[in-house]
């Protein structure tokens, strides 16, 4: 098990490091004059020099990507040109707003998805699988962009019940102040008891995080439908029915347990897709995270902001597929 | 006295894209308490649907089954499916042939026979791992604490062999079907499990259905025997009488194909005649191979006829003289097999 | 050349093949499904001749005629350029059908043959494959777009570039594992042995046995293919302007949101539309080959 993990924890190494380079060597290439941004518009010649020499623009490019790469493993992750702000900091101060999102999405997938489609097993051909199908196979058709702006359309703008974007109205802001514990904006304000608050973050956050459970859903019902339907022809199956096992037992415990596997790959091929999607959906719901972060970043050429985010979505990226491929290896049948 | 497990035609058949296809018609079968009973066939013989349709977890909708099969007075095939639920393990249970296939991969040997003892009820967490571990012990396998924290896939395939048998035991049931239990072994365990089999029989007094290919496996573990030919039993009786005296030339063949009689395994390989292959036309399923082939064999399927004692055959060319009408559909028994 | 020993290996798959096409058919939403998606490639096909305003499509129409709501004139309205968006839609289908379909069919040419190498090879062939497949397989392949975007520019050609580049890696590891396991078959060793050369082998016996699934496989891809370019070109690193690719048409939507709810629902119901049925008809074909879950 160690050597397998020493495999993958080396494969994620290589990986990053491919990031790194070829994201470094791209805002290098890309034509902007980062020093120039640093000091603003009406800076004098002489300033613009400075910032150069400080941000250390001058020297030769395999030098400053060292010392890039020094930078990085003390967790620098360099300074924002607008705001002249370490990005780590910007980046950790957005984190938690993400978070929420995705383990949203994500639990929605699961407690959502997983039964919807042990159902659809279950009532194959009736009304039930039916149904359920249509559903998931729609989730999984929609461009999440597209179903996060039809969502706005409906909810906000013909029909006005909920919020535009943002994660809390903003004279709830001015008037409330939630003292940060976990810094979860729903939970901090359970917390503080504020439940104008929490009442009004939860009609913020409603809409974004339908719109980033829709793919996830559909694609766990569809795997999970299908892992289980194949699983229900196998002869272990027909074999624990032989012993009289409830059929509630059979499709839930045994069904299910076996068909982990399949629908743990697949959702981890989406991985990479739900992550883009979150920013997305970020983007469009102005929702104060990482996401947010990366788009203003991008239009402003704003390098070391671009750079963090992407190596901090490649680093979340390889975990994640890690943490995946543990749970598949925990099969007992998978030597590793 | 009726039979403690009789079967009375049975008809099974599927449905497939190319048609309806008849798997089993089966005119009776029975056994009594405590005694087992011997079903060989070849490959697509049907006896490995036989099983599971007993069981009734044959699909329905490809499936269809029509007949009457009778336990210990119930009568199986008009049970719901949640009564059928209730027998199944508690009554009757099934022995597998493929232990790979049929233990599940992804939990260990323990998980899967405590479930299996708890529901079928009114046993502590604690009793039901004193029952699993005794099952262990009575299939022979020992260190039973350390075969129930295996996986399936850690173990011999001895040993799952005598674990899906174990399962089988596990719920009480009186009834096994053992359906090819020694097909993926080799010679040697095969012994071993075949001896289990018969120290059960004989500790717990189960009676039992064996299903295999082999009639010298069959032999060597039952007290009665019957032949299965395409889908339908053309010779029965007990083990003594069929083996000693074979009456079909099916039997006589499945005879001379046990190599421990060292016979000409050729003389075993009697040449197929195309002229006589069948496709659709109702007739004896062996006629092509048959050395001993009348005219009549082509026309139609023989019952079930008696011989002497406990012994029946279905052949042509067992017909005594005045008989002209070769698809009788009427009972001639005169005595129930005992 | 398909030797004679090859065909043999074959010919029962098209029995089988012929068997399972009409299968296919007797499930009604596939056959929705299929029939939608000929209506789909019939547009578009003659996109350019059926379009009620042809000159929507690129050119400028008449700025007064900006943002209309849908009309029998314009049924699915008017953009900010006063363009017919129906007739933009039409030819989008054009666009997205065509790009997938390359995509895909890059993704297959890199993929294959380089899979087919690898399992055949084996040694160190095999292994120089399998590490450069699976670097490419742990980047999320969207970043990987982005990046391949960002550095040859923004285009369409680049996003089906970027996107062909993500994916091969996929039918490399399909084909690999057939490969490996047909090397091992009486006919490739039989080629062998009279001193077939290999990349023959691999082309006239290997390759014809194993791309059945990978078809498949692509046909189930397509769907997602789609979805990936239209996100590409939303974000502006695909398809640009005045191209009327469905993605790039939402994300100039954005701008008249709150007034023009038209122009943001009819091209994503395009999207929609073209990937659901190529994943009903990717259900449908999994149903079929999977001889257990036949109703019959």
């Amino acid at each position: 098990m160690s050597n397998f993990l020493a495999r993958r924890l080396l494969l994620g190494f290589l990986v990053l490091f491919g990031v790194i380079l070829i994201t470094f060597v791209l805002t290098r290439v890309v034509p902007s004059d980062p020093a120039s941004q640093w000091v603003g518009a009406r800076a004098t010649a002489e300033q613009k020099a400075k910032a150069a020499e400080e941000l250390g623009l001058n020297k030769p490019l395999p030098v400053q990507f060292l010392v890039y790469l020094n930078d990085l493993a003390h967790g620098n992750l360099g300074y924002s040109l607008d705001t002249h702000q370490p990005v780590t900091s910007e980046l950790v101060a957005r984190l938690p707003a993400t978070i929420e999102l995705v383990l949203i999405s994500f639990f929605a997938a699961t407690l959502i998805g997983l039964p919807l489609g042990v159902i659809s097993a279950r009532r194959k051909d009736k009304w039930q699988d039916h149904t359920s199908r249509i559903f998931s196979v729609g989730f999984v058709s929609m461009p999440t962009f597209w179903v996060a702006l039809f969502l706005q359309l409906i909810f906000y703008s013909r029909l006005g019940w909920l919020p535009a974007g943002g994660e809390v109205s903003t004279d709830i802001q001015v008037f409330y102040t939630t003292p940060k514990v976990t810094h979860f904006l729903l939970i901090d304000s359970l917390i503080a008891g504020q439940w104008v608050v929490f009442k009004d973050a939860v009609y913020h956050i409603i809409l974004p995080a339908i719109a980033l459970a829709a793919y996830p859903i559909g694609l766990v019902a569809r795997m999970t439908r299908s892992a289980m339907l194949e699983i229900l022809n196998e002869d272990y199956i027909t074999a624990a029915r032989s012993y009289g096992l409830p059929e509630r037992t059979v499709h839930w415990v045994y069904g299910l347990k076996n068909s982990l596997g399949p629908t743990v790959t697949v959702v981890t091929l989406s991985i990479g897709y739900t992550l883009v999607n979150t920013f997305l959906v970020e983007a469009i719901f102005s929702w104060p995270g990482i996401g947010n972060y990366i788009a203003t970043a991008v239009t402003t050429l704003n390098y070391p902001a671009i750079m963090g985010v992407t190596i901090f979505s490649a680093v979340s990226y390889i975990i994640l597929n890690m943490i995946a491929d543990i749970i598949i290896a925990l099969d007992p049948r998978v030597r590793v | 006295m009726a039979p403690y497990f009789s079967v009375e035609q049975l008809k099974v058949s599927f449905s497939t894209y190319f048609g309806r296809k008849e798997v089993l018609d089966l005119d009776s079968l029975s056994i009594d308490k405590g005694r087992s009973y011997g079903l060989v066939g070849e490959s697509g013989s049907g006896k490995s649907v036989l099983g599971l349709a007993i069981l009734n977890l044959l699909a329905s909708p490809p499936a269809d089954v029509t007949g009457d099969i009778v336990l210990d007075g119930q009568h199986l095939l008009s049970l719901t499916q949640d009564e059928m639920r209730a027998v199944r393990g508690r009554n009757i249970s099934m022995i597998f042939q493929d232990p790979m296939s049929t233990l599940n991969p992804v939990f260990t040997v323990g998980d899967q026979l405590m479930r299996v003892i708890l529901n079928k009820g009114g046993v502590s967490k604690g009793a039901a791992r004193k029952i699993a571990r005794e099952t262990i012990e009575l299939v022979e396998l020992p260190d039973p604490d350390n075969i129930l924290s295996k996986y399936p896939h850690q173990l011999s395939g001895g040993q799952r062999q005598r674990v899906i048998i174990a399962m089988a035991l596990s719920c009480g049931a009186d009834f096994l079907i053992a359906d090819e239990p020694t097909r993926n072994l080799d010679v040697t365990i095969q012994a071993g499990i075949l001896k289990l089999l018969a120290n059960l029989r004989q500790e717990l007094g189960v009676t039992i259905l064996f299903i295999a290919n082999n009639l010298g496996l069959v032999s060597a573990v039952c007290d009665h025997v019957g032949i299965l030919l395409d889908g339908r039993i053309v010779e029965t009786g007990s083990v003594r009488e069929v083996v000693r005296h074979p009456a079909h030339p099916y039997t006589t063949m499945l005879l001379r194909a046990i190599p421990r009689h060292r016979r000409e395994a050729i003389e075993a390989e009697i040449p197929r005649d195309d002229a006589y292959e069948l496709g659709d036309i109702p007739g004896c399923g062996f006629v092509s191979r048959c050395a001993d082939r009348v005219e009549a064999c082509k026309q139609g399927r023989p019952s079930l006829r008696l011989i002497e004692g406990t012994h029946f055959v279905a052949c042509g060319k067992h017909w005594r003289g005045g008989d002209e009408d070769a698809v009788g559909t009427a009972h001639e028994r005169t005595a129930t097999p005992a | 050349m398909i030797s004679r020993v090859s065909v043999e290996a074959l010919r029962p798959r098209w029995r089988e093949f012929r068997l399972r096409f009409h299968l296919l058919n007797r499930n009604l939403l596939v056959r929705i499904a299929l029939i939608i998606i000929a209506v789909e490639i019939v547009i578009a096909v003659v996109a350019p001749y059926i379009a009620p305003h042809r000159d929507s499509i690129y050119g400028i129409a008449d700025p007064a005629l900006k943002l209309l709501p849908p009309s029998w004139t314009y049924p699915f309205g008017t953009d900010e350029l006063g363009r017919d968006i129906f007739s933009r839609v039409l030819y989008g289908t054009r666009i997205s059908l065509g790009a997938g379909t390359v995509t895909v069919a890059l993704s297959l040419l890199i993929g294959v043959p380089l899979g087919a190498i690898a399992g055949y090879r084996a040694g160190v062939i095999d292994d120089v494959i399998m590490r450069i497949t699976d670097v490419f397989l742990s980047f999320p392949s969207l970043l990987m777009a982005i990046v391949i975007a960002a550095f040859l520019g923004p285009s369409l050609r680049n996003a089906i570039i970027a996107c062909a580049i993500s994916w091969w890696p996929w039918y490399t590891r399909i084909i690999r594992g057939s490969a490996i396991s047909l090397r091992e078959r009486q006919f490739v060793r039989a080629a062998h042995a009279i001193g077939t050369p290999g990349p023959k082998i691999v082309a006239g016996h290997i390759l014809p046995n194993c791309i059945g699934p990978v078809i498949v496989q692509a046909s189930l891809d397509f769907g997602s293919v789609v979805l990936i370019l239209s996100a590409l070109s939303f974000l502006g690193l695909g398809a640009q302007a005045p191209t009327p690719e469905w993605g790039l048409m939402i994300n100039t939507s954005r701008n008249y949101f709150l007034t023009a709810w038209w122009y943001i629902i009819f091209p994503g119901l395009g999207i929609v539309i073209t990937v659901l049925v190529f994943n009903l008809l990717g259900d449908g074909l999994r149903e079929v080959l999977d001889p257990r879950t036949r109703k019959y």
